[in-house]
């Protein structure tokens, strides 16, 4: 927003006096306290759905994680998110859930030292902050650390860690927070406000946060939805203040501002998932940096018809830094999910056979998300209810690798 | 707005049960008392025969009007004595009337409900016992000031149920429907009543009759209008709002040759709907049109041809309609789910009846030996009791409370039965509103809706399970360094997802409620979950739930041994839930004296958390610590 300060028409004494006193508030109002709407997805910038927070990771220790929701989607209290493992070597999942807190609320995950994996309990019901969790022996065991408070954010890069231990968290109410270890206390590093009024935050247009993750040094990168036409809103922190480390959009994408659903690091690789565009015509581009922001190749632009018809899309990622995507229509919206991957710096995405293909699939089924698999074919997790069902990717069709039944406990959240 | 009770939860239907033959029984022991009064004066001054025949006698509209609605009054109280009443008026009454209504009125039967639901068994019994009152009350006293008290009364008390009870008949809400009972079958009451509060003048000319019928015709047209108004899905058949309506009613519980009539009539309605509209409409109409104009032609010369011709039909016909829609459609009002009163054809009826028979007033004598306190009243009835004189011997006593007394016993001696009766009848409503008034000076919830989710307290006495934890605040605390306070204990999850932020703010509620005695009582609370435990989060919580400045409020911790120890020593048992659950904990609360003797154990499960039984346990919990500081 521009600052209008016009030269006031000067009349009567009192009357210039009044309308200066007003000029001045409303001068006030529009310099200085210009924000955005309270909240990592006040307004988003383009439009489309936000990240669900289905998701998957490999970890650099060669483990897999998945989180889904299960249960019954009709009823909050009775949809559980639930975190499955495929260990290193394993190529098998199990459930994983820590116990000890109703997962109604969501269920975000990170890596931080290899092998280790923290988990953060979204608010649900009375419970207004988030637990959190860690297991270093790929969740046989859970101890609790340090709570969040307020809750983590809904998305599901809302914690990030890092190699060294370090976490940081975007919290629902629009403040990135970090920890200097799992389990140490958590300090306030900035907000959607501040960045926002900042220049980087500024030339962006942010309107929301929707990612947290680390620079391969070390420094805490932020990304957030931009309402200006081809900008990226992706920050990091240097030299005392915020900067924009985000790829600058080229093509057709650039008369949309851009949504950041997806970010994260391993090994070294910072890896950016956008959707640009509007319920007309919407695409997906992935971005990749080696140097915490500074360069960034960016894949070609996937059109998704099912975004752009109010689709969501669930982002998933692997340890090499390629990404997995999972576009679920919007209800009521016919057409099968469209379900996609591209490698690490690669230019074009891989549209995989759409799921519904597959046989054996009941109507009330859904693909939650996309997890690469050991040697390299992706896996597709599907849920229905309390089952979830792992579909490996052949020769140009799917099939039925593993089916998991979990106990949902019904009824318990209330 | 509600409790969330089950309507027939054992426990409030007993309490209910009970607070009717409570209450019975002290009205029975009036009734016994004021007869007893009565003949007692009548022995001490036997020749006091009151005064002569009313010089103002009552109409026969009016008495039709009065003893009719009379009826209705106590037929409605019957009704509100049915078991579920207590517990169920909110739910299956209030919430579905108010369902389709504006905010504003379900905020306003929202505050009705809540007090309600506060205090369900005052509540069901103020609504039997005043009702019967009413209804006793326009039975007993047929003219002057205290029948036409009786009138304003039930036309007040009529008032309160169409805001709080109907949503005003749902006059607010889209569907309006004269089949259906709007405006409300107690507004009619309403009208009933002010007519009755009407001086007896007014009853002497055809005036009101034209009144009543001629404001009745206004209605009826307007409802006829409504009626067929389009897009109401009133001209739809099986799709169609009455169709629906009469379906449902149908498949309420009743006798089966009912049932077998209404589900016949649904049939009929789904098949010909648009035929059975119009048959509705055109008898509104007319019946409106002709009562209006009636009402409106009748003058002294052509008063009795209008009667004849116009009226009389139109009556007719309106008392045809009215009997098949209270048979067809509102299925007599009261069969099904939890009926309150017969609803609005028989109101209507008398209503008609009474508007017609006002036309051309009559008075039926009054016997002479029938004397009445309240003819006494507007005759100077003091001048009639002073004609009397006292048994002999008995002299007039001396002082102005001897006078007084004198003049009481000669107007009971001179009083009537159904003056007495009717007394009897103000008793019976005063009965019913005091415990009801008296419960809702209090701005907790009666602690019966407590017991009947979780049980009463049970008393104990013995040495409680030593505790050594860590507080909130990092500090050792063992159960002997509270020696000396009443200890209320509960056991928390600072993760939990509902019940324990509900005990919680049930434990600081019933810390305000302590007032001063807080000084003497700690709230204490050990985490419940064995991996959540740490002091990060139980300060997390207390921060969640306001408790971190509660100076008395302890939430102790320590490591999985120690609260594994403290759980069974306590009876609790604490079980991790695969696969989202939250740790899964019994409820219990204790009440341990200044000797760390446990005196009590309230099963603590808080319910459906409602503001009613949140409000209650808390009362419950207050309760339980003041009997043990009361009994030190």
């Amino acid at each position: 927003m521009t600052t209008t300060c016009s030269v006031v028409r000067r009349g009567s004494r009192r009357a210039s006096v009044v309308a200066l006193a007003v000029l001045g508030l409303l001068s006030l109002a529009a310099c200085g306290g210009s924000r955005p709407p309270a909240g990592t997805s006040g307004g988003r910038a383009t439009s489309l759905s936000g990240p669900a927070l289905a998701t998957s990771l490999g970890g650099s220790d060669g483990s897999s994680w998945a989180v889904v929701d299960m249960g019954s989607t009709a009823s909050a209290l009775n949809s559980f998110w639930e975190l499955f493992v495929r260990p290193a070597g394993s190529s098998t999942w199990r459930l994983a859930t820590p116990t000890g807190v109703a997962s109604n609320g969501g269920l975000v995950m990170t890596q931080s030292t290899p092998g280790e994996i923290v988990t953060g309990f979204r608010p649900s019901q009375d419970l207004t902050f988030s637990p959190l969790a860690s297991s270093g022996d790929a969740g046989a065991q859970w101890s609790a650390d340090a709570p969040l408070n307020p809750g983590l954010a809904d998305v599901p890069g809302a914690l990030a860690g890092n190699s060294a231990g370090h976490l940081i968290a975007l919290t629902q109410s629009g403040d990135v927070e970090s920890a200097a270890a799992v389990g140490a206390a958590w300090t306030r590093l900035t907000s959607l406000g501040a960045l926002a009024k900042g220049p980087a935050g500024r030339a962006c247009g942010l309107t929301a946060l929707t990612a947290v993750a680390w620079t391969p040094a070390g420094a805490p990168l932020v990304a957030g939805d931009c309402s200006k036409p081809g900008v990226t809103g992706i920050f990091t922190l240097s030299a005392g203040g915020w900067h924009a480390a985000a790829p600058r959009l080229t093509g057709s994408p650039v008369r949309s501002g851009a949504d950041v659903v997806g970010l994260t690091t391993t090994a070294g690789r910072t890896t950016a998932v956008l959707t640009v565009g509007n319920h007309a015509t919407a695409s997906v581009i992935t971005a990749w940096s080696l140097d915490g922001g500074t360069h960034w190749t960016q894949s070609a632009p996937l059109p998704s018809p099912a975004l752009a018809s109010g689709g969501q899309p669930s982002v998933s990622f692997s340890a090499d830094g390629s990404a997995g995507l999972v576009v679920t229509p919007a209800a009521r919206q016919p057409g099968a999910s469209q379900v996609a991957t591209i490698g690490w710096l690669g230019s074009d995405w891989d549209v995989l056979p759409a799921l519904n293909a597959a046989p054996a699939r009941s109507a009330s089924s859904r693909v939650a998300t996309l997890v690469a698999a050991p040697g390299g074919a992706p896996q597709a997790l599907e849920v229905d209810g309390g089952t979830m069902t792992v579909w490996q990717l052949g020769t140009g069709n799917w099939t039925i690798a593993q089916t998991i039944r979990v106990p949902i406990p019904y009824g318990s959240s209330g | 707005m509600q409790s969330g009770l089950s309507d027939t939860n054992p426990i409030i239907v007993a309490a209910f049960k009970a607070a009717l033959l409570r209450q019975g029984l002290i009205i029975a022991a009036v009734l016994i008392l004021l007869a007893l009064a009565w003949a007692a004066a009548r022995e001490y001054w036997p020749h006091a025969s009151g005064p002569a025949a009313s010089s103002t006698p009552e109409s026969t509209a009016r008495r039709l009007l009065r003893i009719g609605f009379g009826i209705l009054w106590v037929f409605d109280g019957l009704l509100q004595a049915q078991p579920a009443m207590a517990a169920g008026l909110p739910s299956r009454v209030i919430q579905p009337a108010a369902a389709t209504s504006p905010g504003w009125v379900q905020h306003l039967m929202n505050w009705g409900a809540t007090a309600w639901s506060y205090h369900p068994v005052q509540a069901g019994a103020a609504a039997v016992w005043i009702q019967i009152g009413i209804g006793a009350w326009l039975l007993f006293a047929p003219s002057g000031w205290p029948s036409r008290l009786a009138g304003l009364v039930s036309a007040g008390w009529g008032l309160v149920v169409w805001a709080f009870g109907e949503a005003f008949g749902g006059i607010f809400a889209p569907g309006l429907t004269f089949l259906f009972g709007a405006p409300g079958a107690v507004a009619y009451y309403c009208v009933a009543g002010f007519a009755l509060a009407l001086p007896a003048q007014r009853w002497r000319s055809e005036r009101l009759g034209r009144q009543l019928l001629g404001g009745l015709g206004l209605f009826l047209a307007g409802m006829a209008l409504l009626q067929a108004w389009p897009g109401g899905g009133s001209w739809s058949g099986r799709s169609g709002s009455l169709a629906t309506m009469v379906s449902s009613m149908a498949g309420t519980p009743q006798p089966h040759p009912l049932a077998a009539i209404v589900r016949g009539f649904a049939s009929l309605t789904a098949a010909h709907g648009f035929a059975v509209n119009l048959i509705t409409v055109l008898a509104l109409g007319v019946t409106g049109v002709a009562l209006l104009a009636g009402a409106l032609a009748i003058t002294d010369v052509r008063s009795v041809r209008v009667r004849a011709r116009v009226l009389r039909p139109a009556v007719i016909l309106l008392l045809a309609v009215c009997l098949a829609d209270w048979v067809l459609i509102e299925d007599f009002g009261f069969f099904g789910g939890l009926g309150t009163d017969p609803n609005s054809m028989i109101p209507v009826a008398i209503l008609a009846v009474t508007g017609y028979l006002a036309l051309a007033p009559t008075f039926a004598p009054e016997p002479a030996a029938a004397a009445d306190l309240a003819a006494a009243a507007e005759e100077g009835g003091a001048a009639s009791v002073a004609d009397a004189e006292p048994a002999v011997g008995s002299s007039e006593p001396q002082g102005l409370p001897g006078r007084l007394a004198h003049t009481a016993i000669g107007a009971a001696a001179g009083a009537g039965l159904r003056a007495v009766l009717a007394l009897w009848a103000v008793v019976i409503v005063i009965v019913g509103a005091g415990p009801m008034a008296l419960a809702q000076a209090s701005s907790t919830a009666s602690p019966i809706i407590a017991q009947a989710i979780a049980g009463s307290a049970a008393p104990l006495n013995f040495p409680a399970p030593a505790f050594s934890l860590t507080d909130q605040r990092g500090s050792q605390v063992s159960l002997a360094s509270l020696r000396g306070k009443v200890v209320l204990l509960t056991f928390l999850d600072p993760v939990c997802t509902s019940d324990c932020p509900l005990i919680a703010q049930e434990f600081r509620a019933a810390n305000q409620l302590l007032g001063g005695r807080a000084h003497d009582v700690e709230l204490v609370a050990i985490v419940a979950n064995p991996v959540y435990r740490s002091v990060t989060y139980t300060r997390e919580f207390d921060r969640q739930e306001g408790l971190a400045a509660v100076p008395n409020w302890l939430y102790l911790t320590g490591s999985l041994s120690q609260l594994q120890h403290t759980w069974t020593s306590y009876g609790l048992t604490v079980q991790s839930v695969q696969a989202g659950g939250m740790a899964a904990h019994n409820d219990v609360a204790y009440v341990i004296d200044r000797t760390g003797h446990t005196r009590s154990e309230l099963n603590f499960d808080p319910g459906p958390g409602t503001s009613s039984s949140q409000s209650s346990f808390a009362a419950e919990l207050a309760n339980s610590a003041q009997q043990v500081l009361g009994a030190e």
